[in-house]
Formats: C-alpha cells, structure tokens, sequence
C-alpha cells in the first residue's frame, strides 16, 4: 500500500512537474505570454459577435449574445486546445522521455489535465467580464455545467490522445489532423443551438459529440434553454473508441518515427 | 545491476531488416565500469537508448535493479525558451533532486556566468554542453550511461569534467560505448566489443580493438557472419 501511495505521490509530481514546464515553454520569448491562452478565446467571442452585429443576428433562446457565444466557444476552445496541447507535448517535450521514467503518456496526460484547468480559468475570466459589463450571470443548474466541460474535456483527451500517437507514428497523419478538425467549428453549435439545425442535416450531426457537449452546457447554464438534443452517450461512446484506438495503435506501433517509446 | 536477456533489435529496412542487437544477453553488475568498443553505426546510440527504457527492443526483456542515468552530457532536456536556471530546477524536480543544491552545483561547474540565467537558446553550442556535463554531475546515480561523451567544453574544463566523472566512479558504476579504446581505458574496467548485433566479451579495450580491426571496420564479410552465428 505504501508502494502504490509513493507511487501514485511521484506520479503526481512527475505530471505536475510537466504542467509547470508546459506553462513556461509555450510561449516562452513572448512579452504577453501565456495570457495569450486567455485572450485568444476573448478574441474570437468579440470577432464572433462583430458578426453577430454586422449579419443582425440574435441567439435563439432569450439570452445576451456574449453569453451565448463564450457558452459555445469556451467548451470548443477546450476540445480543440486540448487536441492541439497533446500533440504538441509529445514533440516539444519527447526528450523527457531520457529522465527519470517520464512516458509520453505522462506528456498527453498532463497536457490535457492543464487545457482542463485552462478552460476553467477561461470560462471564469469571460463570466466575469460579463457580469462586470452586463449584470451577474446566475448558472442555472452547475453540476451540469461540470458535466457538459467533463464531457468536452474527455472527448478532446481521447481525440487528442488518438491524434498525438498517430502524429508520432506517421508524418502526414500529422498534418492533416488540423485539416480534418477545421469543419468542427462550424458544425459544433458555437453560434447556434441544435434545433435550429435543418432536419436533413440532424441524421448526419448527431454523431458529433462536440455538439452535444455545447447543447449540454447550455441547458446547464441557461434556465430557458433546455435541449432535447443532447445525448452525453454519443461523447462518452465515441470518447471510448478514440481511446481504445489509441491503445490499440500504441500496441501495434511500439515505437514512434523516431524510435521512441509509445507507452 | 543491469540485466538484459535475448534483446534482439533491428530497424526496418526495405530490402531486409537492420539487425542492430542479436539476441544479445549480458549483465552489468552496480559498481563497475564497463567500456563498449564499437564502430559508428554499429549500434551504440540504440543500445543506449534500450538500456535507458526510451527504446523497447524487438524481443528480449530487460532488468534493470539499479538507477540508470540519462546519457552524460546529453542537452536534449532542455528548452531553448528558458534559461539554464530553469532548466535545471524543471529537471531536478523531475528527477526529485534537491532543487537548490542542484542549481547551485550546475551554476558552479558549469561557470557560464551570467549566462545562466539567460534563454538556452542564446547559448553558444560550448555553454550548452557545459551545462550539460554539469548537470549529469550534479545528480547521483548507481551508473553512469554514457554515449561516447566522457567530457566538453575546452581544454581547461574538458580536465574539470573528467576528474568530476572519476571521483563519481569512485561510488558508482559506468556504461561507456565509444569509438576510442583510449577514452574506454581511462574509465572502465571492463570492457565488450559491439559488432554485427553482438556484444563480445573481451579481456581489454586492446583486445577489443583488436576484434574490430580483424573485422576489417565496416566490411569484413566474413567476420561479419562469424560474429552473426556466435550469437
């Protein structure tokens, strides 16, 4: 048991020790830093509500527009950083692999453990803004809106988990998981709810999970919006099989192009 | 000690694979300094990196009952975007080192001055290797790995870093690959030669050099398969 407690304690360390790193690399030469994390999301909620302004277009459901685009921005921003972080650690930060038993597992891990906490600070940051400028912003129903950013959080992981050991196996894979990720932000609800869609497009966006995340997460903060799209089985099962993929891929290619370990 | 069984590793190859270890079995007891003689491509670098655990070779298993460092010298942790002070802590924090004690052995070996706490990236290739020497010494191990880099830097400190490396051996044991029997006789005891997938047995870096000069360097068909059917 003291075996597994001091374990489980290096473990913890060893995660830690890489968040930290990870804080301090990504923008490393930077004057602003790693606020550039926060202001990007900023800045796509004010370049999407210019166009909110300039098309003469209202959400849906009877909320303020900042509100309703940070609540579908925030959780893309999560999915899509996540995928992004992973794929970075495993190349920037593959040379730790020589210290101390750190595997690129560790690296995916603690890469998505810190966008996780980046999204939370991010999400705090634009609710205050809000509040600051528009009043307080109640969240209807918090526990849900802990699942809907849990859920999120766990489809950009497997995602990112699958995309990362698949980079590290083959070069071309590599570049074209930002190409295939693109259409994401169009499809995913950012801008609008589920029942706006057209029915003969539903069959085919039932299956993106990242829509189902954002239809959660609304219902969980608005209390006039509650939807009746939103099914957390379809990101919990797809989250499953991206996983299991990158399982199954690290066990057929035991070792990545440049002969590292996969584990 | 350090044991590996049967390790078999190769890299694939269009027309047929590279054997690089074949079935290679051995034991590198704590405390001793063992030397590999080898020829450059002849599988120094792999079996570094297999004994380190970054590489998992194609058969075998590995035991490893001791703390293995990383490879001397190696600067490969460290982020061009932060300074040597930082690298240093990160890494003793990774290795759950004291983080003072650590940075201030680096800082004082190294003598790069200012320059430590400046971005690694504005290091000239001297200062990077300095620091690197430095900080394989700041950190104890059971043994040393070494991938053919016993110092750096000038001459003045190339001397300061091999008398850190000897009075480390005096209390811990070293795997040394080099192409140089000279470099493997300053620091090892014991020595192999590594040749066509095999990791041979010698008696002294001599004889060592002597099984790679009869192998006739990179093209001596029949040394070659002689070696080969050894294993």
């Amino acid at each position: 048991m003291t075996n597994l407690a001091n374990g489980a304690w290096n473990w913890s360390n060893t995660i830690h020790s890489i968040m930290l790193r990870e804080v301090r690399c990504r923008f490393a030469g930077d004057p602003l830093g790693y606020a550039w994390t926060f202001l990007v999301p900023l800045l796509w909620i004010g370049t999407l509500m210019f166009f909110f302004t300039l098309l003469g277009r209202t959400p849906a459901i009877p909320v303020d527009t900042p509100t309703f685009i940070a609540t579908g921005v925030v959780p893309y921003v999560l999915f899509r950083y996540t995928i992004t972080s992973m794929g970075r650690v495993a190349s920037t930060h593959r040379h730790l692999v020589h210290f101390c038993g750190v595997r690129v597992s560790d690296l995916l891990f603690a890469a998505a453990m810190l966008e996780l906490l980046n999204a939370v600070i991010i999400f705090a940051m634009i609710w205050l803004l809000i509040s600051a400028i528009f009043g307080p912003v109640l969240i209807h129903n918090p526990l849900e809106f802990i699942n809907g950013l849990l859920l999120t959080a766990i489809f950009g992981a497997s995602v990112g988990r699958f995309a990362a050991i698949l980079g590290m196996v083959s070069e071309t894979a590599k570049r074209m998981i930002p190409v295939v990720l693109r259409p994401m932000f169009w499809i995913s609800g950012i801008f609008f709810t589920a029942p706006e869609l057209p029915s003969n497009l539903i069959p085919y966006l039932q299956w993106n999970p990242l829509l189902h995340t954002i239809e959660i997460t609304r219902s969980a903060v608005f209390l006039d919006y509650t939807s009746t799209f939103a099914n957390m089985a379809v990101p919990l099962g797809l989250s499953a099989i991206f996983l299991m993929d990158s399982f199954v891929m690290q066990t057929a290619f035991s070792r990545g192009r440049d002969g590292l370990e996969l584990t | 000690m350090i044991s590996l069984f049967n390790i078999t590793r190769f890299h694939p190859n269009k027309s047929k694979p590279n054997i690089i270890l074949n079935n290679v079995s051995t034991q590198f007891p704590r405390k001793e300094s063992i030397g590999i003689l080898a020829l450059g491509g002849a599988g120094k670098t792999t079996l570094a990196r297999i004994l380190s655990g970054v590489e998992r070779p194609d058969s075998g298993h590995i035991q490893r009952h001791s703390s293995l460092s990383h490879p001397i010298g190696s600067t490969a942790g460290f982020h061009a975007g932060l300074s040597g002070a930082e690298n240093v802590r990160f890494l003793a924090r990774l290795l759950r080192r004291n983080v003072k004690e650590t940075t201030d052995y680096c800082e004082s070996f190294a003598d790069i001055g200012a320059y430590f706490h400046r971005p690694v990236g504005q290091y000239a290739p001297v200062m990077r290797a300095r620091l690197g020497f430095a900080f394989s010494m700041s950190v104890e191990f059971d043994t040393y790995l070494s991938d053919g880099i016993t110092s750096a830097g000038d001459h003045n400190f190339r001397d300061k870093c091999e008398a850190a490396l000897l009075e480390r051996l005096t209390r811990s044991g070293l795997i040394l690959m080099s192409r140089h029997a000279r470099t493997l006789n300053r620091f090892c005891t014991t020595f192999y030669a590594l040749h066509v997938g095999q990791l041979l047995p010698c008696s002294s870096a001599e004889e060592a050099q002597d099984i790679l000069d009869y192998a006739g360097g990179y093209g001596n068909t029949y040394w070659n398969e002689a070696a080969r059917h050894a294993g």
